[in-house]
């Protein structure tokens, strides 16, 4: 039925390179939360996806709030501005609660316990958000962004799509500084390497820990609210598969490397759509869109079998 | 509300629209007692559900349940004869979007999207085959996507890059709602037609993609009988405040509900103060329905299904859904 | 000054938890004595035994209505489940976050094998005949997904293996012309019980209704802790928990890791299957939507809710995770809840808070007697409560096993997993 080639146009391929970047960008926002608790707590904190979720409401709530679909001109850049920074932080305040509730309680608890907390967490908001506030209903950002498109020969991106790619690599390398060249940053990760020493050295470990989570929910918040530009539609478990996929790129990058879970989330985005389509061209493949969650996932399977502690990870042997 | 001065009870159970949720709601039901029932609303929840309100002897009528095979199941006894239903079925609905969109349309080519539940793959796949034999093209590799989906990007490069005249979506207008946005977002998609179905038609896709619903084309099977429909409407009205045109199948279950109360009135006995109903007598009375409800004339053919069907078209313009006169 | 205040903090919490030890003792000594006088002197191979018809022989009620049966299948199911996960994580300490694809597995060997509706292969065998293929099949799949990953270790094998569960369910989804896709399989096999019937010990022929099922549930839950308590106390047992305690130190006293981590694998995994294989002729119609996350999930939670490696653990976890969910969905229940006028106006409470500071636009509850219908929806948001609540109460699960008891104290640092921290 599929011809045996397909040779589609340089365009086309552009277009789902430049989809695969979308869409990696996001990934690597969150996965970044993910990376940056796994490190310091070894805790795969399931209800980050829910954090990027409440993020994205946060800024529909202040868009609308500021007028929603009327926004026009410089309004919408301020609009966009505040949107982000209040879902940063709404996003900084659910995260710090979770932890406060759900995870410090069972820091020194077995290992599994934190885990099934953080399940239930993800589980409780997202269905919080999707049956007793929402009833099921999803909510339509406003498309208030200005359309338009930057052309260069067979490549074409439109405006939001260089913003959403722009800002979010502006703000991990943001991230990536605060991390690597402050004081905080240098506490947390000296909370990473050993918890009991860092307080030995008058750390303050729970301090630390919180700054984690406020840095990773802030990152997740950006996204909540650049996915809803992007995208439109938001509702209650909005949240599952780009956390669960975010948390695949933050193992596929090494969990724990900050550069690590950005490329990881790129790669992931870059497979899913343009990846996939490029297998589509062997002869008797056919991959429709309905098997990218299958796409994704086995390239996650081919690369640990391969590179056990992911990409970034030299270092082996040790329990991860 | 009373038949005969006996108090009606009104039983209300959710399947939450899936198939192991069937059986569960059509148990607790059972358990309640009811002598008939006004559903299930899904395709799955009908289909392994069947056998439950059969064995119990209930007849149900589906307002919505479109799947084919559900009054053609592969068991030797034939249909379930507890079984009607109301909705017009997935196969004509396609037929007639098939025809719509050679005729009207001009399509010769078309690119199919459609959720991969049963509903949409079945609509999906029917009106592939429709298109094709009326001498039309399938272009690209028809798309698939679950529910809450919000990304369609890549659907869409797909589909800029298979240049059709139409596209064709199978699906629930919560996922199409961010899939015409996104469509219509791509400058060389802003004006290819977009065809859909009846769980596409609703007023939420317009108040949630607003400017890109605009042009859009939607098939909504059954027809509306004037008077029996603005009788349904001023009671919809009174009763919850709100727009029964735009209450998908709302017709067909106050259809269903009504076959079935007249059915009961009809069969019922007042035996001392207390009401007996007969099943199977009750189960014949539904069989030979033939009214004009809210939805036009019903009438039942052997298996269950409504007899003679017919499918309208609609096109968003400036905000409101426009019926076509073709 | 600052270090006084420290040290004078750190004596009370110390005389606190003397304290709370001494009340503890208390209560908890006399009832010790108490239970190792009658309960000491059973042989110790009668005690589980004891406890496991304890836990689920509370169960077997036939007064409970059809509802509450249905309620029962699906605890005991779980409860087998749970077994059967326990022996993947509990024992030999992998943690699976994909064990759904062998209830898939099971679920569908008997849909393509049994149903007339199969489209992949026109056979129909009767379940009995099924039931050791569906368990067979469950172990191969669990070691051919085993092989490739079991070199990864803690998080990293989660995260593999919740990637399989969702690839299982998309290959259901999409492999239309095997599985029938979003359609699914119906009509499948019933178990016979002919043999029984003509031994004049029931009146049925096949198991078909809820109460029969539950019987056939309870007797697979039998097997499973026989065959997994057996275990666990054999070489193999010791083996796995040699491997969970320190992989490196397993290999080096001459265990061959990979083969009796493939074994857990797969004896998880066949217990999955023959869940499956039960579940489907009971719920007669499988899609691949039931074979989610959220299966892997319930069974992993209540495990661990349960207490890790105990009977009775996974039972109550059971109890715990899908009773109650599954209670909100009673009509009675609704009703009793609706009757609280009350419960609306709190409930509403925070939607009016919402929409007063955003725009969100929340619709409150309906104010009919339609309400109800509303909480019966939020069993999730129960589920996801309880986890986090059971959690953070009882780090360690509700009925720890004695064994583990001992090493859910928290290890001292050198001995926690390391990450290799933040780069």
């Amino acid at each position: 039925m599929q011809p045996l080639f397909l040779f589609r146009s340089a365009e086309f391929y552009s277009d789902q390179f430049v989809n695969g970047l979308t869409t990696g960008s996001i990934y690597a926002l969150i996965a970044l939360g993910y990376t940056m608790v796994y490190g310091v707590l070894q805790l795969i904190n399931f209800a980050h996806g829910e954090v990027f979720m409440l993020g994205a409401f946060a800024g529909y709530g202040v868009l609308m709030g500021m007028g929603g679909d009327d926004l026009s001109g410089g309004a919408v850049a301020l609009a966009i501005v505040v949107a982000l920074i209040a879902a940063a932080i709404a996003s900084a305040a659910v995260a710090t609660g979770l932890e406060r509730i759900a995870y410090r309680p069972l820091r020194r608890a077995p290992r599994l316990a934190p885990l099934i907390s953080a399940i239930g967490a993800s589980i409780f908001l997202s269905h919080l958000v999707d049956d007793y506030f929402l009833n099921g209903e999803q909510r339509f950002y406003p498309t208030i962004f200005p359309t338009g498109k930057v052309e260069l020969g067979p490549v074409s991106v439109s405006y939001l799509q260089l913003f959403l790619i722009g800002a979010s690599l502006a703000m991990m390398a943001l991230l990536y500084w605060l991390v690597q060249r402050t004081r905080h940053g240098r506490a947390i990760r000296a909370v990473a390497e050993s918890r009991d020493n860092a307080a030995l050295m008058g750390i303050d470990v729970d301090r630390a820990i919180v700054l984690t989570f406020v840095l990773g929910a802030a990152m997740a918040g950006f996204a909540g609210v650049l996915y809803g530009l992007f995208f439109s539609a938001i509702r209650g478990s909005m949240g599952f598969i780009p956390g669960v996929k975010a948390f695949t790129a933050a193992v596929l990058g090494g969990i724990g490397s900050i550069p690590g879970a950005v490329i990881g989330g790129y790669f992931l985005g870059l497979t899913e759509s343009f990846g996939r389509e490029l297998l589509n061209e062997i002869p008797f493949v056919n991959l429709p869109n309905e098997w990218k969650d299958v796409v994704a996932f086995a390239l996650l399977v081919l690369v640990l079998i391969f590179r056990p502690t992911g990409i970034f990870r030299q270092k082996e042997g040790k329990r991860a | 509300m009373t038949i005969k001065g006996h108090k009606v009870q009104f039983v209300r159970e959710d399947d939450l629209c899936t198939a192991e949720g069937g059986p569960a709601a059509a148990d607790r039901l059972i358990k309640a007692n009811v002598v008939v029932a006004v559903g299930p609303i899904c395709s799955g929840g009908t289909r392994s559900s069947l056998a439950a309100y059969d064995k119990a002897g209930i007849t149900h009528i589906s307002p919505s349940a479109t799947a084919g095979d559900l009054t053609a199941p592969s068991r030797a006894e034939g249909p379930y004869p507890t079984f009607f239903r109301v909705p017009v079925l997935n196969a004509d609905e396609a037929r007639e979007q098939a025809a719509f969109a050679k005729t009207t349309l001009k399509a010769t080519k078309a690119f199919v999207v459609f959720d991969t539940d049963d509903y949409g793959k079945d609509l999906g796949q029917q009106f592939q085959k429709f298109f094709k034999d009326g001498g039309g093209q399938i272009v690209g590799t028809p798309a698939g996507y679950e529910k809450k989906t919000t990304d369609f990007k890549s659907i869409i490069a797909n589909i800029k890059a298979a240049k059709p005249d139409v596209v064709y979506m199978a699906g629930f207008y919560a996922e199409a709602t961010p899939f015409l946005q996104q469509l219509r977002a791509e400058s060389d998609l802003k004006s290819v037609p977009f065809l859909g179905g009846d769980g596409i038609k609703n007023d939420e896709l317009i108040s949630g993609a607003k400017d890109a619903a605009e042009g859009a084309y939607l098939a909504l099977p059954g027809t509306t009988d004037p008077t029996a429909f603005a009788q349904y409407k001023d009671k919809y009205k009174a009763k919850y405040n709100g727009n029964a045109e735009s209450a998908t199948f709302g017709a067909e279950a106050y259809d269903a509900a009504t076959i079935l109360i007249k059915a009961i009135e009809s069969v019922g006995k007042d035996d001392g103060g207390k009401l007996t109903i007969d099943l199977k007598a009750l189960n014949e009375a539904v069989r030979k329905t033939n009214m004009t409800g809210a939805s036009g004339k019903i009438t039942f053919a052997a298996n269950g299904d409504r007899a003679g069907a017919v499918v309208r078209f609609f096109q968003v313009k400036n905000g409101k859904y426009e019926e076509i006169k073709r | 000054m600052h270090d006084l205040a420290v040290g004078a903090r750190a004596r009370l919490a110390l005389s606190w938890t003397r304290v709370r030890r001494t009340a503890w003792n208390q209560v908890a000594l006399p009832w010790g004595r108490l239970r190792r006088s009658t309960w000491g002197r059973l042989p110790p191979w009668v005690r589980p035994f004891l406890w496991f018809v304890l836990s689920l022989g509370v169960l077997v009620v036939p007064a409970f209505d059809d509802t509450w049966m249905r309620m029962f299948f699906l605890v005991a199911l779980y409860a087998t489940l749970g077994m059967g996960l326990n022996v993947v994580v509990g024992l030999a300490g992998l943690l699976d976050l994909g064990y759904v694809a062998f209830f898939a597995t099971g679920a569908y060997t008997v849909g393509i094998l049994g149903s007339p509706e199969s489209p992949a292969i026109d056979v129909q065998l009767a379940w009995w005949l099924i039931l050791p293929l569906a368990i067979g099949v469950g172990a191969i799949v669990g070691v051919l997904l085993g092989l490739p990953v079991l070199p990864l270790r803690g998080d990293y094998l989660a995260i593999v293996t919740l990637g399989f569960g969702e690839i299982i369910r998309i290959l259901l989804l999409n492999m239309t012309d095997k599985t029938n896709g979003s359609s699914g399989l119906f009509n499948m096999p019933r178990p016979s019980v002919e043999y029984l019937h003509d031994l004049g010990l029931t009146n049925r022929h096949v198991v078909d209704d809820v109460r029969a099922f539950y019987i056939l549930i309870v007797v697979a839950a039998f097997v499973v802790w026989f065959v997994t308590a057996r275990l666990r106390d054999s070489r193999v047992g010791r083996a796995w928990e040699a491997i969970r305690e320190d992989e490196d130190v397993a290999e080096g006293m001459g265990i061959n890791t990979t083969k009796y981590k493939l074994m857990a694998f797969s004896l998880g995994a066949s217990i999955g299957a023959l869940g499956g294989a039960i579940y489907a002729p009971f719920i007669d119609t499988i899609v691949p939507s039931t074979f989610s996350l959220l299966v892997s999930i319930n069974v992993l939670a209540l495990v661990i809710i349960g207490g890790m490696g105990s009977t009775q653990g996974v039972v109550a976890g059971a109890l715990i995770l899908i009773g109650v969910p599954e209670l909100l969905q009673f009509q009675e229940t609704k009703d009793f809840l609706e009757s609280f006028g009350w419960l609306r106006t709190v409930l509403n409470a925070p939607i009016d808070l919402v929409n007063r500071v955003t725009h969100l636009g929340i619709e409150n509850l309906p104010p009919s007697e339609e309400w109800g219908d509303r909480l019966a929806s939020y069993r999730f948001i129960v589920f996801g409560a309880l986890l986090v609540l059971v959690m953070v109460l009882r780090p360690s699960g509700l009925f720890p096993s004695r064994r583990r008891q001992l090493e859910f104290e928290a290890p001292p640092e050198a001995e926690r997993p390391q990450s290799e921290g933040i780069t």
